[in-house]
């Protein structure tokens, strides 16, 4: 009994070699990629209809005195473009400091054969879902996001220098605190304003004591 | 004669490795050691979306492997992906949560360890959102339906309501509640599915 579970092939993820560069001046840099749409996790709208909505691939809380918030998915790659985890994103508008609304992201990076990393930002512009007809539509999808570039950085704040901050995590990522920052890098757009484009998030963390 | 004892022994030897394996006798005096949480918000799942293997003891042993796109890669085959509305049951705000697990590496069954990593994050628009890590023990609920095979539905073969929460605790926090203190713990109950205990204190 006991050589059976010990034998017994419990699962275990695959695991690539991590692309982490150190850095002279202390802690290590990390970069993280999503493509979209092809990384992106479809949430049907299966949550309750009067408050959920059905965004294409954005799952939307939508409550009546508030504005939305909004939960999507992805597969995350590193800087080799691996796959290696899934990436969730929460997006609303919460008070800052003084009270006053500001539109803040939070990412959860799950990487099994590692472990868990969680980050939180301000956004520089508003990418929360937008309604547009009736219907919910990504930011990236959205008519006019993108009539004023084609590259945003999306983090400012609150960490200095307008980068979000690494708030820690589990397994490897256990004590490890930092910063980051995200950026949306626009490759297509189609007459629709159907988009296809890159996430990158680039982390330099170093443990916490 | 001496066969016969050699069977009995054998029996007898299987089923106490079971028990120990099962039970864990050494870990029945870690819930004296668990801190309550001064009044705490029961949040209730009122929907959700699920993606990856299943949050059960056969999803974390591995007889459920992912055959859907895209957690077929075989960096995230044996991991889940949960989007749920939250309730407070009290007609409070509604919190939109994504939680992500996965089972460990270092599991063994030699050494009674079944064990995920887990991570919540709830956002109240409007008014704050919270990160919740920790790691789910699957080892009792697996001790439960074995039981519950060999003993039926009767005394002791029911499956009851467990804390499934080892070490969480709250990571961060933002928006109204960036100042909170607090905890959580989360049940896994043959009813109803998941619960969620969650434990702040607002300063």
């Amino acid at each position: 009994m006991l050589a059976a579970a010990a034998i017994f092939p419990l699962p275990v993820h695959e695991r690539f070699p991590s692309r982490i560069e150190v850095l002279t001046n202390g802690g290590r840099s990390e970069s993280f990629v999503i493509h979209w749409p092809e990384d992106r996790l479809q949430l049907p709208g299966e949550l309750d209809g009067a408050a959920v909505n059905e965004a294409d691939g954005v799952a939307v809380l939508a409550p009546r005195r508030r504005g939305p918030a909004a939960a999507e998915a992805f597969r995350l790659r590193d800087s080799e473009d691996r796959v290696i985890g899934i990436a969730s994103r929460l997006t609303a508008s919460l008070p800052g400091r003084r009270g006053r609304e500001r539109s803040a992201s939070s990412w959860t990076l799950l990487i099994p054969s590692r472990g868990l990393l969680m980050l939180t930002q301000d956004n520089g512009a508003n990418v929360g879902p937008v309604k547009v007809g009736g219907r919910w539509l990504a930011a990236v999808d959205s008519p006019g996001f993108w009539a004023t570039g084609s590259r945003y950085r999306i983090s400012a704040g609150p960490a200095a220098g307008g980068r979000g901050r690494v708030l820690g995590g589990t397994g490897e990522f256990e004590s490890l605190t930092g910063e980051y920052s995200e950026v949306w890098e626009l490759e297509e757009l189609a007459a629709n304003q159907r988009s296809e484009g890159t996430i990158l998030l680039s982390t330099v963390t170093s443990r916490s004591r | 004669m001496p066969v016969l004892v050699a069977i009995v022994g054998l029996v007898f030897g299987a089923m106490f490795t079971a028990f120990t394996l099962l039970q864990d006798p050494l870990n029945l005096f870690e819930s004296a050691l668990v801190q309550p949480m001064a009044d705490p918000a029961q949040l209730v799942t009122s929907s959700e979306i699920d993606r990856g293997v299943l949050s059960t003891p056969a999803g974390i042993l591995g007889f459920e492997a992912a055959q859907v796109d895209p957690f077929v890669d075989s960096a995230l085959r044996y991991a889940r992906l949960e989007v749920a509305l939250l309730d407070s049951g009290d007609g409070g705000a509604r919190a939109l949560a994504v939680k992500l697990v996965a089972p460990r590496a270092d599991n063994s069954l030699a050494r009674g360890r079944l064990v995920a990593d887990s991570a919540w994050n709830l956002i109240w628009p409007g008014h704050g959102s919270v990160f919740l890590v920790g790691r789910e023990d699957y080892r009792p609920l697996l001790a439960d339906q074995v039981w519950k095979g060999l003993l039926g539905s009767g005394p002791g073969g029911t499956l009851q309501p467990r804390a499934i929460s080892i070490a969480p605790r709250l990571l961060g926090s933002g928006g109204r509640l960036a100042t909170a203190a607090g905890s959580y713990r989360e049940y896994w109950n043959p009813d109803t599915g998941g619960e969620l205990e969650l434990g702040l204190d607002e300063n």
